[in-house]
Protein backbone atom coordinates (compact mmCIF):
# COMPACT_ATOMS: atom_id res chain seq x y z
CA UNK A 1 0.00 0.00 0.00
CA UNK A 2 2.02 3.12 -1.23
CA UNK A 3 0.19 5.14 2.08
CA UNK A 4 2.00 2.84 4.70
CA UNK A 5 5.47 2.95 2.15
CA UNK A 6 5.01 6.68 2.55
CA UNK A 7 4.28 6.84 6.00
CA UNK A 8 7.28 4.49 6.59
CA UNK A 9 9.69 6.70 4.82
CA UNK A 10 8.51 9.66 7.22
CA UNK A 11 9.51 7.58 10.23
CA UNK A 12 12.94 6.54 8.75
CA UNK A 13 13.97 10.24 8.10
CA UNK A 14 12.57 11.19 11.26
CA UNK A 15 14.63 8.62 13.28
CA UNK A 16 17.66 9.15 11.25
CA UNK A 17 17.51 12.60 12.16
CA UNK A 18 16.83 11.88 15.81
CA UNK A 19 20.04 9.44 15.82
CA UNK A 20 22.12 12.06 13.98
CA UNK A 21 21.09 14.99 16.13
CA UNK A 22 20.19 13.63 20.02
CA UNK A 23 23.53 12.93 20.88
CA UNK A 24 24.70 16.32 20.88
CA UNK A 25 21.32 17.63 22.96
CA UNK A 26 23.74 18.17 25.62
CA UNK A 27 25.82 20.68 23.82
CA UNK A 28 22.80 21.91 22.47
CA UNK A 29 20.72 22.67 25.94
CA UNK A 30 23.81 24.04 27.66
CA UNK A 31 24.38 26.42 24.32
CA UNK A 32 20.77 27.47 24.46
CA UNK A 33 20.30 28.17 28.89
CA UNK A 34 22.64 30.75 28.52
CA UNK A 35 21.45 32.46 25.32
CA UNK A 36 17.96 32.42 27.02
CA UNK A 37 16.60 34.40 29.97
CA UNK A 38 15.52 31.37 31.81
CA UNK A 39 14.64 27.62 31.64
CA UNK A 40 11.40 27.73 30.41
CA UNK A 41 12.67 29.85 27.34
CA UNK A 42 16.33 27.61 27.06
CA UNK A 43 13.93 24.51 26.71
CA UNK A 44 11.91 26.36 23.97
CA UNK A 45 14.95 27.31 22.20
CA UNK A 46 16.25 23.86 21.73
CA UNK A 47 12.79 22.62 20.39
CA UNK A 48 12.50 25.07 18.30
CA UNK A 49 16.48 24.67 16.76
CA UNK A 50 15.74 20.75 16.47
CA UNK A 51 12.32 21.30 14.60
CA UNK A 52 14.37 23.72 12.42
CA UNK A 53 17.10 21.16 11.60
CA UNK A 54 14.44 18.64 11.33
CA UNK A 55 13.19 21.06 8.68
CA UNK A 56 16.53 21.73 7.19
CA UNK A 57 18.08 18.10 7.48
CA UNK A 58 18.02 17.37 3.85
CA UNK A 59 20.33 20.01 3.14
CA UNK A 60 22.71 19.26 5.96
CA UNK A 61 25.71 18.06 5.03
CA UNK A 62 26.72 16.10 7.74
CA UNK A 63 30.21 17.69 7.93
CA UNK A 64 29.81 18.30 11.61
CA UNK A 65 26.13 18.09 13.39
CA UNK A 66 27.22 19.71 16.28
CA UNK A 67 28.28 22.46 14.69
CA UNK A 68 25.31 22.75 12.20
CA UNK A 69 22.69 22.46 15.05
CA UNK A 70 24.46 25.19 17.27
CA UNK A 71 24.67 27.70 14.32
CA UNK A 72 20.73 27.05 14.32
CA UNK A 73 20.56 27.72 17.75
CA UNK A 74 22.58 30.84 17.78
CA UNK A 75 20.88 32.28 15.14
CA UNK A 76 17.26 32.02 16.59
CA UNK A 77 18.53 33.11 19.93
CA UNK A 78 19.64 36.28 18.23
CA UNK A 79 16.43 36.81 16.16
CA UNK A 80 14.58 36.62 19.14
CA UNK A 81 17.24 38.79 21.24
CA UNK A 82 16.28 41.39 18.20
CA UNK A 83 12.26 40.60 18.58
CA UNK A 84 12.71 41.23 22.39
CA UNK A 85 14.49 44.42 21.33
CA UNK A 86 15.07 45.28 25.00
CA UNK A 87 17.01 43.58 27.60
CA UNK A 88 15.26 42.14 30.55
CA UNK A 89 15.94 41.85 33.62
CA UNK A 90 17.95 38.11 34.46
CA UNK A 91 15.26 36.09 36.35
CA UNK A 92 16.58 34.18 39.32
CA UNK A 93 17.80 30.73 37.98
CA UNK A 94 16.89 29.13 41.02
CA UNK A 95 14.35 26.36 40.24
CA UNK A 96 16.22 24.16 42.75
CA UNK A 97 14.46 21.04 41.92
CA UNK A 98 14.17 17.70 43.30
CA UNK A 99 17.65 18.00 44.29
CA UNK A 100 17.56 15.00 46.20
CA UNK A 101 17.05 13.27 43.04
CA UNK A 102 20.57 12.00 42.76
CA UNK A 103 22.89 9.74 45.12
CA UNK A 104 25.13 12.69 46.07
CA UNK A 105 23.30 13.71 48.60
CA UNK A 106 20.65 16.78 49.15
CA UNK A 107 22.99 18.89 50.34
CA UNK A 108 26.14 18.27 47.58
CA UNK A 109 23.37 18.62 45.13
CA UNK A 110 22.29 22.22 46.49
CA UNK A 111 25.75 23.33 47.12
CA UNK A 112 26.88 22.82 43.54
CA UNK A 113 23.89 24.05 42.23
CA UNK A 114 24.54 26.89 43.38
CA UNK A 115 27.53 26.87 42.32
CA UNK A 116 26.15 26.79 38.97
CA UNK A 117 23.83 29.41 40.04
CA UNK A 118 26.75 31.72 40.67
CA UNK A 119 28.82 31.19 37.56
CA UNK A 120 25.87 31.47 35.92
CA UNK A 121 24.95 35.16 36.94
CA UNK A 122 28.25 36.14 36.80
CA UNK A 123 28.59 35.03 32.58
CA UNK A 124 25.13 36.79 32.51
CA UNK A 125 26.82 40.01 33.50
CA UNK A 126 29.48 39.54 30.65
CA UNK A 127 29.14 41.57 27.19
CA UNK A 128 26.95 39.48 24.85
CA UNK A 129 29.84 39.03 22.32
CA UNK A 130 32.38 37.47 25.43
CA UNK A 131 29.35 35.59 26.59
CA UNK A 132 28.31 33.90 23.46
CA UNK A 133 32.42 33.03 22.18
CA UNK A 134 32.01 31.71 26.12
CA UNK A 135 29.21 29.57 25.69
CA UNK A 136 29.82 28.18 21.94
CA UNK A 137 33.39 27.32 22.89
CA UNK A 138 33.57 26.11 26.56
CA UNK A 139 29.88 25.02 27.12
CA UNK A 140 28.96 23.78 23.51
CA UNK A 141 32.61 22.19 23.09
CA UNK A 142 33.45 23.64 19.98
CA UNK A 143 36.56 24.43 18.39
CA UNK A 144 37.64 28.25 18.03
CA UNK A 145 36.99 28.14 13.84
CA UNK A 146 33.90 26.78 14.65
CA UNK A 147 32.31 29.34 16.59
CA UNK A 148 34.29 32.09 13.81
CA UNK A 149 32.17 30.22 11.44
CA UNK A 150 28.97 30.38 13.67
CA UNK A 151 29.74 34.49 14.30
CA UNK A 152 31.11 35.15 11.38
CA UNK A 153 34.56 36.91 12.66
CA UNK A 154 38.09 35.66 12.05
CA UNK A 155 39.19 32.69 14.53
CA UNK A 156 41.77 34.75 16.46
CA UNK A 157 38.97 37.47 17.07
CA UNK A 158 37.13 34.48 19.40
CA UNK A 159 39.95 33.54 20.86
CA UNK A 160 40.32 36.89 22.37
CA UNK A 161 36.94 37.26 23.15
CA UNK A 162 36.60 34.20 24.87
CA UNK A 163 40.16 35.01 26.85
CA UNK A 164 38.35 38.52 27.92
CA UNK A 165 35.13 37.29 28.98
CA UNK A 166 36.73 34.12 30.95
CA UNK A 167 39.44 36.39 32.35
CA UNK A 168 36.18 39.00 33.76
CA UNK A 169 34.59 35.98 34.87
CA UNK A 170 37.61 35.39 37.13
CA UNK A 171 37.47 38.49 38.52
CA UNK A 172 34.15 38.91 39.19
CA UNK A 173 34.20 35.87 41.03
CA UNK A 174 37.59 36.86 42.54
CA UNK A 175 36.23 40.14 43.61
CA UNK A 176 32.80 38.15 45.03
CA UNK A 177 35.02 35.94 47.25
CA UNK A 178 34.21 32.95 45.44
CA UNK A 179 37.20 31.92 44.41
CA UNK A 180 38.35 29.59 47.37
CA UNK A 181 34.88 27.71 48.19
CA UNK A 182 33.88 27.43 44.07
CA UNK A 183 37.27 26.82 42.47
CA UNK B 1 64.27 35.58 24.25
CA UNK B 2 61.26 38.29 25.31
CA UNK B 3 58.15 38.44 24.20
CA UNK B 4 55.87 41.63 24.50
CA UNK B 5 52.38 41.22 26.18
CA UNK B 6 49.51 40.96 23.61
CA UNK B 7 46.21 39.81 24.44
CA UNK B 8 46.12 37.67 21.40
CA UNK B 9 49.33 35.85 21.89
CA UNK B 10 48.01 35.51 25.82
CA UNK B 11 44.91 33.53 24.23
CA UNK B 12 46.54 31.72 22.18
CA UNK B 13 49.09 30.50 24.83
CA UNK B 14 45.82 29.51 26.74
CA UNK B 15 44.36 27.53 24.18
CA UNK B 16 47.24 25.75 23.68
CA UNK B 17 48.05 27.07 20.17
CA UNK B 18 51.11 28.55 20.23
CA UNK B 19 54.14 26.78 18.88
CA UNK B 20 56.44 25.38 21.29
CA UNK B 21 59.58 27.77 20.71
CA UNK B 22 56.85 30.59 21.07
CA UNK B 23 55.44 28.87 24.42
CA UNK B 24 58.55 28.99 26.17
CA UNK B 25 59.10 32.57 25.45
CA UNK B 26 56.01 33.37 26.70
CA UNK B 27 56.52 31.03 29.61
CA UNK B 28 59.70 33.48 30.42
CA UNK B 29 57.28 36.77 29.98
CA UNK B 30 54.58 35.82 32.74
CA UNK B 31 57.19 35.19 35.14
CA UNK B 32 59.00 38.87 34.39
CA UNK B 33 54.99 40.15 33.48
CA UNK B 34 52.26 40.45 36.56
CA UNK B 35 49.69 41.56 33.90
CA UNK B 36 49.91 39.11 32.19
CA UNK B 37 50.32 36.23 35.17
CA UNK B 38 47.54 37.93 36.62
CA UNK B 39 45.54 37.73 33.27
CA UNK B 40 46.26 34.02 32.72
CA UNK B 41 45.41 33.60 36.49
CA UNK B 42 42.45 35.04 35.74
CA UNK B 43 41.28 33.17 32.77
CA UNK B 44 42.18 29.97 34.14
CA UNK B 45 40.06 30.92 37.21
CA UNK B 46 37.02 31.40 34.97
CA UNK B 47 37.60 28.43 32.30
CA UNK B 48 37.34 26.25 35.83
CA UNK B 49 34.57 28.01 36.87
CA UNK B 50 32.15 27.23 33.68
CA UNK B 51 32.68 23.51 34.66
CA UNK B 52 29.87 24.37 37.20
CA UNK B 53 27.51 25.14 33.82
CA UNK B 54 28.62 21.71 32.05
CA UNK B 55 24.92 20.24 33.40
CA UNK B 56 23.08 17.60 32.03
CA UNK B 57 19.79 18.47 30.16
CA UNK B 58 16.79 18.74 31.70
CA UNK B 59 15.43 15.32 32.59
CA UNK B 60 12.52 14.46 29.51
CA UNK B 61 13.52 17.00 27.34
CA UNK B 62 15.37 14.52 25.13
CA UNK B 63 12.00 13.31 24.80
CA UNK B 64 10.57 16.13 24.40
CA UNK B 65 12.33 16.85 21.38
CA UNK B 66 12.10 13.12 19.93
CA UNK B 67 8.23 13.80 20.42
CA UNK B 68 8.19 17.01 18.66
CA UNK B 69 10.22 15.96 15.70
CA UNK B 70 7.98 12.96 15.30
CA UNK B 71 4.42 15.34 15.32
CA UNK B 72 6.36 17.58 13.06
CA UNK B 73 7.14 14.16 10.52
CA UNK B 74 3.60 13.24 10.80
CA UNK B 75 1.78 16.30 10.51
CA UNK B 76 4.05 18.84 8.63
CA UNK B 77 5.75 18.51 5.07
CA UNK B 78 8.85 16.13 6.61
CA UNK B 79 12.61 17.15 5.93
CA UNK B 80 12.87 15.17 2.73
CA UNK B 81 16.68 13.47 3.00
CA UNK B 82 17.24 14.04 -1.27
CA UNK B 83 14.16 11.28 -2.02
CA UNK B 84 15.98 7.94 -1.88
CA UNK B 85 13.06 6.38 -4.19
CA UNK B 86 10.02 8.01 -6.38
CA UNK B 87 6.99 8.43 -3.84
CA UNK B 88 4.17 9.48 -6.43
CA UNK B 89 1.30 11.26 -4.55
CA UNK B 90 4.50 11.96 -1.81
CA UNK B 91 4.32 15.70 -2.08
CA UNK B 92 1.02 15.98 -2.59
CA UNK B 93 0.00 14.53 0.23
CA UNK B 94 2.31 16.21 2.46
CA UNK B 95 0.58 19.12 1.52
CA UNK B 96 -2.51 17.72 2.13
CA UNK B 97 -1.60 17.04 5.53
CA UNK B 98 -0.22 20.43 6.24
CA UNK B 99 -3.49 21.44 4.71
CA UNK B 100 -5.24 19.73 7.44
CA UNK B 101 -3.99 21.65 9.90
CA UNK B 102 -3.97 18.47 12.68
CA UNK B 103 -4.39 19.82 16.22
CA UNK B 104 -0.69 18.68 17.69
CA UNK B 105 -1.20 16.21 20.34
CA UNK B 106 1.16 15.89 23.36
CA UNK B 107 0.45 15.54 26.49
CA UNK B 108 1.93 14.60 30.08
CA UNK B 109 0.50 11.94 32.40
CA UNK B 110 1.95 10.40 34.94
CA UNK B 111 2.18 6.50 35.50
CA UNK B 112 -0.34 5.26 33.60
CA UNK B 113 -2.50 2.08 35.37
CA UNK B 114 -4.56 -0.81 34.26
CA UNK B 115 -7.86 -0.61 33.37
CA UNK B 116 -9.75 -3.82 33.86
CA UNK B 117 -13.43 -5.10 34.37
CA UNK B 118 -14.72 -2.26 33.47
CA UNK B 119 -18.45 -2.21 32.57
CA UNK B 120 -19.56 -0.16 29.06
CA UNK B 121 -20.03 -0.62 25.75
CA UNK B 122 -16.99 -1.98 24.25
CA UNK B 123 -14.75 0.55 23.02
CA UNK B 124 -13.66 0.39 19.14
CA UNK B 125 -10.98 -2.07 18.20
CA UNK B 126 -8.06 0.17 17.48
CA UNK B 127 -8.86 2.44 20.63
CA UNK B 128 -8.75 -0.40 22.83
CA UNK B 129 -5.87 -2.25 21.39
CA UNK B 130 -3.95 1.54 22.32
CA UNK B 131 -5.69 1.62 25.81
CA UNK B 132 -4.60 -2.17 26.72
CA UNK B 133 -1.29 -1.21 25.59
CA UNK B 134 -1.16 1.53 27.40
CA UNK B 135 -1.60 -0.84 31.12
CA UNK B 136 1.75 -2.75 29.68
CA UNK B 137 4.82 -0.98 30.87
CA UNK B 138 6.86 -3.57 29.62
CA UNK B 139 5.53 -3.59 26.10
CA UNK B 140 7.98 -2.75 23.80
CA UNK B 141 7.96 0.12 21.59
CA UNK B 142 7.76 1.27 19.09
CA UNK B 143 4.48 -0.90 18.74
CA UNK B 144 3.10 -1.61 15.30
CA UNK B 145 -0.09 -3.42 15.70
CA UNK B 146 -2.80 -4.71 13.41
CA UNK B 147 -6.21 -4.50 13.75
CA UNK B 148 -9.10 -5.22 11.58
CA UNK B 149 -6.64 -5.00 9.43
CA UNK B 150 -5.46 -1.58 9.73
CA UNK B 151 -1.86 -0.81 10.66
CA UNK B 152 -1.38 1.37 14.03
CA UNK B 153 1.70 2.51 15.27
CA UNK B 154 2.33 3.42 18.55
CA UNK B 155 5.18 5.17 20.11
CA UNK B 156 5.95 5.79 24.29
CA UNK B 157 7.75 8.51 25.49
CA UNK B 158 8.73 10.10 28.86
CA UNK B 159 7.92 13.35 28.41
CA UNK B 160 9.08 15.50 31.95
CA UNK B 161 9.13 12.43 33.64
CA UNK B 162 5.89 10.89 32.35
CA UNK B 163 4.92 8.02 30.58
CA UNK B 164 2.74 9.14 27.24
CA UNK B 165 1.49 7.39 24.78
CA UNK B 166 0.41 8.34 21.15
CA UNK B 167 -0.49 6.11 18.69
CA UNK B 168 -1.08 6.84 14.88
CA UNK B 169 -2.62 5.75 11.93
CA UNK B 170 -3.55 6.41 8.32
CA UNK B 171 -6.78 5.66 9.34
CA UNK B 172 -9.51 7.72 11.63
CA UNK B 173 -9.88 6.29 15.22
CA UNK B 174 -13.33 5.94 15.74
CA UNK B 175 -15.05 7.77 18.54
CA UNK B 176 -15.83 5.13 21.69
CA UNK B 177 -19.81 5.55 22.79
CA UNK B 178 -18.88 7.13 26.24
CA UNK B 179 -16.90 10.12 24.91
CA UNK B 180 -17.40 13.27 24.08
CA UNK B 181 -16.87 15.42 20.79
CA UNK B 182 -14.47 18.62 20.66
CA UNK B 183 -14.73 20.85 17.65
CA UNK B 184 -18.38 21.29 16.41
CA UNK B 185 -20.37 18.84 15.05
CA UNK B 186 -18.34 16.14 13.49
CA UNK B 187 -16.23 13.34 15.23
CA UNK B 188 -12.65 14.80 13.83
CA UNK B 189 -11.38 15.50 17.55
CA UNK B 190 -12.66 13.78 20.74
CA UNK B 191 -11.79 13.02 24.22
CA UNK B 192 -12.59 10.01 26.55
CA UNK B 193 -12.20 8.76 30.83
CA UNK B 194 -11.22 5.33 30.86
CA UNK B 195 -10.84 5.31 34.72
CA UNK B 196 -7.62 7.30 35.01
CA UNK B 197 -6.54 7.56 31.73
CA UNK B 198 -7.35 10.03 29.28
CA UNK B 199 -7.86 10.13 26.01
CA UNK B 200 -7.46 12.98 23.38
CA UNK B 201 -8.25 11.71 19.78
CA UNK B 202 -7.56 14.27 16.58
CA UNK B 203 -8.54 12.06 13.17
CA UNK B 204 -7.88 13.68 9.89
CA UNK B 205 -9.75 13.12 6.97
CA UNK B 206 -9.10 9.41 4.99
CA UNK B 207 -5.80 9.25 3.81
CA UNK B 208 -4.10 11.49 6.16
CA UNK B 209 -2.84 10.19 9.63
CA UNK B 210 -4.87 10.61 12.69
CA UNK B 211 -3.36 10.21 16.05
CA UNK B 212 -4.73 9.19 19.30
CA UNK B 213 -2.79 10.29 23.00
CA UNK B 214 -3.41 8.10 25.91
CA UNK B 215 -1.78 9.14 29.24
CA UNK B 216 -3.25 9.30 33.31
CA UNK B 217 -4.41 12.51 33.27
CA UNK B 218 -8.15 13.29 32.66
CA UNK B 219 -8.79 13.75 29.34
CA UNK B 220 -10.23 17.60 29.22
CA UNK B 221 -6.66 18.45 30.82
CA UNK B 222 -4.62 17.18 27.87
CA UNK B 223 -5.00 20.05 25.77
CA UNK B 224 -3.45 22.72 28.28
CA UNK B 225 -0.92 19.82 28.98
CA UNK B 226 -0.11 19.79 25.20
CA UNK B 227 0.31 23.96 25.56
CA UNK B 228 2.85 23.46 28.34
CA UNK B 229 4.69 21.72 26.42
CA UNK B 230 5.10 24.53 23.70
CA UNK B 231 3.40 22.64 21.41
CA UNK B 232 0.36 24.45 19.40
CA UNK B 233 -1.73 23.80 16.72
CA UNK B 234 -0.44 23.59 13.54
ZN1 LIG C 1 52.77 40.89 29.65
Amino acid sequence: MTQDDGAAEHAASHHRFLEATLPHLEAVSRVARHLSQNRQGAEDLVQETYLRAYAAFGSHSGASTRAWLLTICTNLARSSWRRQARRVAEEPRAELDDPGRSSEGVEAAVERRLDGEIVGAALGELPAEQRIAIVLMDLGGQSAAEVARQLGCPRGTVLARVHRGRRRLGELLRERGYDRGLL
Amino acid sequence: MTVACSELRRAAFLSGELAPAEREAFDVHLLECEACWQAVQDDRAGRAALAHLLTPPTPGLAERVALAVEVAARTGPPAPQAATRPAPQGSRRRLAIAAAALAIVALVGSLLVTVVGRTRAADPPAVAAVVALASQRSAAMPARLSVDGRAVEVHRYRVHGALTLIAVSARPFAMPAASHVVSGSNHRVWMADRGSLGLYCVNAPAGRHSMLAVAAMPAVALPSALAALGFSPA
